[in-house]
Order: structure tokens, then sequence, then C-alpha cells
């Protein structure tokens, strides 16, 4: 797949530039001068480059970093010239940062004196390695480290077109691969040997990166046959191993990978080796189509966190139809989770301070869980539109669904 | 008895584990505990996973990229307990219990109360941190009141730059996987197959090991002659490009064992099958052979004393430019620190002195207008000298000689 065709038309220039405008009209807003990123997702966002991916390790010790101005387009500092996107002024454009190293930290504060004078200045941070932590505010005693977040998370909050085109095509990748992977799936299969097919497949079909590990967690039918549990809910995601995959087992799938920086999210629940799902299966499937349905009925613009919330619950007296840990819904972006997040334990009144606008991408992952009996798990992404929403993934619920194909 | 031959493979043996587990993670923390006691550390808090899995041994779920800082594992001086944020037991060593496990919470104010629950926390005087954001320099300041809280990545660094035998033996089979990968990945080789498809059959190969993530998605990158007289550039961005018969193809990847990285790189010409020796062009030999040249300058000073400014020096010595990257880096759980040839200089390289038990990947290219040779080794630091951990041969150019 080209970068620049498809089902719609994609336009990565535009996507900086309007991405680049967003975040300096909200640095103006808030007052602060300059923002240092170091964070893959934030650098990803704040200049559209490219780098190997890796493991943190490597991320880190030979980063990417980004400083932005409210005026221009950004610096990019990276030891990969073959990813700078084509559009960044060569005066933009500089050799590697390492701030992991005091003496990297060093060569941070003079380029950040040279870039921006030595006045007082508020500086958002997204990260600071613990070198930056000892020895930046002592080599730049004027400047204010402020949190990058609070610049970052509005902007990136509802998405523009060319943003949904990289996540649709993101989830378009990610599932035309679990095509391939489910037909594999069968008695005596190893975790390991589906995320061979998993990783073989997105990068042929054009990821640019994997984002996590991916999960294929056989799931006792009772929380008390697995693992030890912190607060008694359903462990979930544990990382795969080269663990064998029985007959009949309730398998709980979630990957995600990226294209162009934005990530996909995929989640099914698949049984090994079973062509159709119990009745009582496909009850706890029903029961998440139902949580889903009352959901998006109200998914548009102005529906507050806190009425999604309340939706997702109605009727399923037991427990919240979602993890303890996680929440009914998540945000995603150059981030495989980030705002809007709804039904976590930051509680009520942050819910309700959630309200949905247009270009908003919602990741709705609710779970059913019959203890003793398995459960349901799937997740679907949407985009908030001007009028209510649209479809960003499309994958078959298999075996779940009886006649082969359910329909909303 | 010394088995100079190491045994690799993944599966435990019915009389014997090959890798001890147990007591790699007793040994790796001890020595925390004792660096924390030297440098008067009361706590460490780590949100680095490297240096977490390093302290316990906690196996978690690998993403791609950097994290940012948060409290993912405690460790307290004064009873040598560790602590982590997992919601589960499952990919957490026995000896750490359960009430030593706290959950995940989205609300700030959850995270420092639990926080706050950990004994010998909120008293502390020193805590050591291996990275930071601006909202945890807040939060923790709620947590311990009392406490400064100090750069600790450096000490942790220090620590795992010197591997125990039992994490040699984890790295050896990393790089043996790495090897069958990128093997599998020439094997697929030949005129007209993707880059990305060369990609593929590295992680095919890899998951077949049991492995389910690698340390880095790789390099596998046709390298397009230049202009007479220029130099080839090497790209290390795997792309979509079709690879031209006869092309040199830069092919290097990464896996983890257990945490730990493997990492091999080789240059292979694509020749078309049944084609034989004769595809091979004299020009190409050529390049491999100025790389061995400036391979057997660093791996001459590849051994206990040296500095990686000597590496450098090395290098340059041979008449070779340097790489647009490091040629040496420290590797074990992931990469831990460049040591030779990075941006940030000849004065940085001197810092690092190479001491037995140390693990490199130690890289070179060169170039011409025919092309670039780009080739990366795993070298273990010896008593006397050093020991090449990769064995992969270097293909057609070699063979060609």
């Amino acid at each position: 797949m080209s970068s620049e065709s498809g089902n719609s038309p994609l336009d990565l220039g535009r996507m900086r530039r309007e991405r680049q405008q967003k975040l300096a009209s909200e640095m103006q807003r808030q007052g602060i001068d300059a923002l240092v990123l170091a964070g893959t997702g934030n650098v990803h966002y704040a200049t559209g480059a490219t780098w190997l991916t890796s493991d943190a390790g490597r991320a880190i010790c030979e980063p990417a970093i980004a400083i932005v101005t409210p005026h221009g387009q950004p610096h990019l500092f990276t030891p990969y010239p073959e990813g700078i996107p084509a559009d960044l002024e060569p005066g933009r454009r500089h050799g590697p940062l390492a701030p992991e190293f005091p003496e990297g930290v060093a060569e941070l504060a003079a380029v950040l004196t040279d870039l921006l004078g030595n006045t007082s200045l508020r500086v958002g941070f997204d990260e600071l390695s613990a070198a930056a932590h000892e020895h930046l505010p002592r080599l730049l005693p004027k400047m204010t480290i402020v949190n990058a977040g609070e610049v970052l998370a509005p902007a990136k909050l509802c998405k523009t077109a060319d943003e949904l085109e990289c996540i649709r095509r993101a989830q378009r990748i990610n599932e035309l691969a679990m095509y391939d992977v489910h037909s594999a799936l069968r008695p005596g299969v190893r975790q390991c040997d589906l995320t061979g097919i998993f990783l073989d497949r997105i990068f042929e079909l054009g990821a640019t990166g994997n984002g996590i590990d991916p999960i294929w967690q056989a799931t006792p039918l009772a929380i008390a046959d697995g693992p030890f549990s912190v607060n008694g809910d359903l462990p979930f995601p544990i990382p795969s191993t080269d663990r064998i995959l029985r007959q009949g087992e309730l398998v709980i799938v979630d990957s995600g990978i990226k294209y162009e920086g934005y990530c996909s999210d995929f989640g099914r629940t698949w049984l090994v080796g079973e062509d159709v799902a119990s009745a009582r299966q496909r009850d706890h499937f029903k029961r998440w189509c139902d949580v889903m349905s009352r959901v998006l009925e109200i998914v548009r613009p102005g529906t507050t966190g806190l009425e999604l919330n309340r939706a997702a619950c109605k009727g399923e007296n037991d427990r919240r139809p979602w993890l303890d840990h996680f929440y009914l819904i998540h945000g995603l972006g150059t981030e495989s989770a980030e705002p809007p997040f709804i039904g976590t334990d930051l509680g009520e009144d942050y819910d309700e301070s959630v309200v949905l606008s247009p270009g908003m991408v919602l990741v709705l992952e609710p779970v059913i869980w019959d203890d003793g009996h398995g459960g349901y798990r799937s997740e679907e992404l949407v985009a908030v539109t001007d009028t209510g929403y649209r479809w960003l993934s499309q994958f078959p619920y298999a075996p779940f669904d009886t006649d082969g194909r359910w329909r909303w | 008895m010394v088995n100079t031959v190491p045994n690799l493979g993944v599966m435990a043996l019915e009389d014997d584990g090959r890798v001890d587990f147990a007591r790699l993670r007793r040994q790796r923390r001890q020595r925390v505990l004792d660096a924390m006691a030297e440098r008067d550390f009361d706590v460490l808090i780590l949100g680095r996973e490297a240096n977490a899995r390093y302290a316990t041994g906690a196996r978690r779920l690998w993403m791609s990229g950097t994290r940012p800082f948060a409290p993912g594992c405690v460790l307290v001086h004064a009873n040598g307990s560790v602590h982590l944020l997992n919601n589960w037991d499952e990919g957490i060593p026995t000896e750490i219990p359960r009430d030593h496990l706290f959950g995940l919470s989205w609300n700030p104010v959850t995270y420092v109360e639990r926080l706050k629950g950990i004994p010998g926390l909120t008293s502390a005087r020193r805590i050591g941190v291996d990275a930071m954001t601006p909202l945890w320099r807040q939060l923790l300041g709620l947590v311990a009141p009392a406490a400064e809280l100090r750069d600790a990545q450096a000490m942790l660094l220090e620590l795992r730059m010197r591997k125990s035998a039992e994490e040699l033996r984890c790295i050896r089979t990393a790089v043996a996987i790495a090897e069958a990968s990128l093997a599998a990945a020439i094997d697929a080789l030949r005129p007209g197959i993707r880059e990305r498809t060369l990609l593929g059959a590295f992680n095919r190969r890899m998951t077949a090991y049991g492995i389910t993530a690698p340390s880095m998605e790789g390099t596998f990158c046709a390298i397009e002659p230049g202009p007479v007289g220029s130099r080839a550039r090497v790209r290390r961005l795997t792309s979509d490009r079709h690879i031209d018969a006869g092309a040199l193809v830069a092919l290097s990847g990464g896996v983890l064992y257990a945490g730990y990285e493997g990492a091999v790189g080789r240059t292979w010409p694509c020749i078309g099958p049944g084609t034989g020796m004769a595809a091979v062009r004299a020009e190409h030999r050529d390049l491999r052979r100025r790389w061995t040249a400036v391979w057997n300058r660093v791996a001459d000073r590849c051994r206990p004393g040296a500095t990686g400014d000597d590496l450098r020096a090395a290098y340059e010595a041979s008449g070779e430019t340097l790489p647009p990257f490091p040629i040496a880096y420290s590797v074990g759980i992931g990469y831990e620190a460049p040591i030779a040839g990075s941006s940030l200089g000849p004065i940085f390289d001197r810092r690092w002195r190479l001491e037995p038990g140390m693990v490199l990947g130690v890289q070179a290219y060169v170039a011409g207008s025919a092309g670039g040779y780009f080739g990366l080794e795993t070298v273990l630091i010896t008593p006397d000298g050093h020991e090449v951990l990769s064995s992969l041969s270097h293909g057609p150019l070699l063979e060609a000689d």
C-alpha cells in the first residue's frame, strides 16, 4: 500500500502542517514558549519524522527529539536523516541529541539557549532523562519546566481528516493480517506461531512498525483458575510466550501496529478449533453487542463520557461491562491509548467533563465476564462526526456470530 | 568442567535448564541492592522497563518506542523488598510476594496512595530515579516529601554493563536466534523481492524459537550505488522497494531472549538462484575487504582497558569515515549505551573503559560508488581480549576471495 494513495486522499504534508498549527495555537493560548519532546508518539506528532522501530532502550539512546516553538516548523534532531519529512526546511534539520547522558544534556541546554535565548521561559517537556532531571535546572536556571502534555493533549484530541485516514489504514492493515492469523488458529498452534504470521503479514501489507507484542491470551473460564489478580478482575493482557493453544480454549486477542506514526487497536475473542460457540458463549457475545449498541446509539457531539458510561452499564447490574483496571473507551492516535478516557478510576466527575466532539477517535472495549463460563471482549474503533460517528474498524466476530456474519 | 562450546537452545532440558534463571535474578537484584548501599540510595523508583527487568526479572508487556516515566518498580534498601506495578502475578518471579504487586491506576491521587502504602518509601531521604516527567516531579513530592530525587540511571548502567555468566548464556542464545532469523531473510533474498518481505522472513523465523518480540525492527535495505567517485549512503529504514539483481543489501536484526538482546548484521549481494559466484562483482568484494580491514583494527582494540575513544581512533586510523551511527554500543537487556562513535564525540567515548564481561555491538560501514558494506558483530570482552559471539558467515563476498 502506498502512503499517498487509497480510497480517500491522504496528504501527509497537510497533516503535518495542521498538527503544527494546532500545537502553535495551543502553546500561544497557554503561554508556553517551547516544547522539548522525546516521546516516540509525540515526536512523530510534532514532526512526522520516522526512525527505526525498536524497544525503549534503543529509542532512548538513539532518539529523535523535537523542539517546537509557536513560530514556524519544528526543529528535528535525529540520527535517521532518511526519516526527515521532505518539506522540513534545511534550517530545522539537525543531527542527533542524546539527553540520556549528562554530556547530551549540556548539549541540549546549549541548543535551547541558541534557539530561544537565555531568558525566562516556560518550556514544556514530555519526559526527562534522569540526567536532564538532575542537570537541566542548574544549566538553565531561568527556565521553568512545565508539562508538555498540557499542550499535546488538547492538540491531539480531535483528529484531522488525514489523521483519521492514517488510523483507518493502520486498522485495515491490522485486520487484514488477522484474517491469516485466525485461519491458522487450531489446536496445537503456539502463541509465538500466531505472532510470526502476524508480524510477517503486517509488514507485507504496509505497516511502518509494530506497536505491542501481540496478545493471544488463553483465558480460563473462571478468574480463580488463572493468575492471581490484584483487583479481582480478569487479568488481561498477559504477554505471549510459546504456550501451546488447545482445543476449545477461549483466546482473547489484542494487537496494535503503526502506519505513518498512527496506531491501530484490534481486539477480538476467538475459540481454538471450534466453528460455533456454545449457546452460553453466544449469549455473552449478544450482551457485548447490546452494550455496544447502547453506547453507539448516543455517540455524537455533545454527549458526555458519563452518559456513555451509564449507557454501557444499563442492565449489566453485577459488574461494569469493562475491565476494572482499564476503561470502557479510550482514544487513539500517535499513542495506542490517549484521551479521551471514559470509565477509568478517575471517576464520574471526570467522565462528565469529557464531551464528545467531531474528530475524536473512540476505541470501545466492553468486556462481558460470566465467571466460571468465560466471557467476551472485542474492540471497535469509531470516529465522532458532525452528527454521529463512522466506523474505522470492520472485522467478523466468528465463531460467536451464529450465522457467520453478525450485523449491527 | 568448563564447556567451551555452549549448549544453546530455548527449551529447558530435564537435566539442565540451560540458564539458571533463579540464580540470574538473585545475582542481579543483589548487585542493585549493594550499589544502592554504596551510593546511599534508600529507595529506587524505576520507570525504565529494562532497569525494572534487571532488578526484578518481571516479564511485562513489550511495547515499541519510549514510554513516559511512571513508578513501575520500587526497591527499598532497608528490607531489600521489590514492589511492582502489575495487576497479576503471571510473569512475576515467585520470590516477589503477591502483596508487593500494586495495580494500575489512571488517577494520580490513587497512584500516589498506592505508592505511600509501600513500607519505607514515604520516609526515604534519598531516592534514585531512572527518568522523570514534570508531573511525577510534583507527585513524588507528595509520596516522599523529605526525599531528594537523584539520578540513578548512571549507576544502573554501570551494573548492567558487566555481565554475569548466566547473563552471557542468555546473550549467546539471543545471538544464535538472531543469526538464524537473519539466515531466513538471506534465504528469502532474490531479485524482485521487497525489502519489507525480508523483515517478515526474519520475524517468522524468530518466532519459531518461541520469541515474540524483536529488540528492533532491523535494517533490510538495498544499498544503491552512488555516482562515480562518491560514497553510497546506507539506509537503515526498511522500505517498500523491490531489490534489483546484483544489488548489495544491508541486513541487520535483533531479537530478545529472556530480555537480552542478540543482534547481527551482514551485507549480501542479491544474486538470482543458480547464478553462482560468477555474479559476485569485484568492486563488491573490495568493499567487503575494506570492511574487514576496519573490523580487524577495531576488534584489535576490543580488550580490557581500552576506551570507547580507542575504538573510534582505530576506526579512523583505517582511513574510513565514521558512519552516521555509533560504531560500538553496550548490549544487554536491550541497547544500554553508545560506547564509541556517537554524536556525543570523543570526550564522551573516553568515559567508557572496557572491562571483562562487557558485551558490545560493534558495527562498521564502508562505501564506494559501487555500493557499501555494513556489518554488525556482537563481541564479549574477555580477560585477555575478546570473543566474537556472532558467527554467521559473511557469505558470497567473503567466499569469493
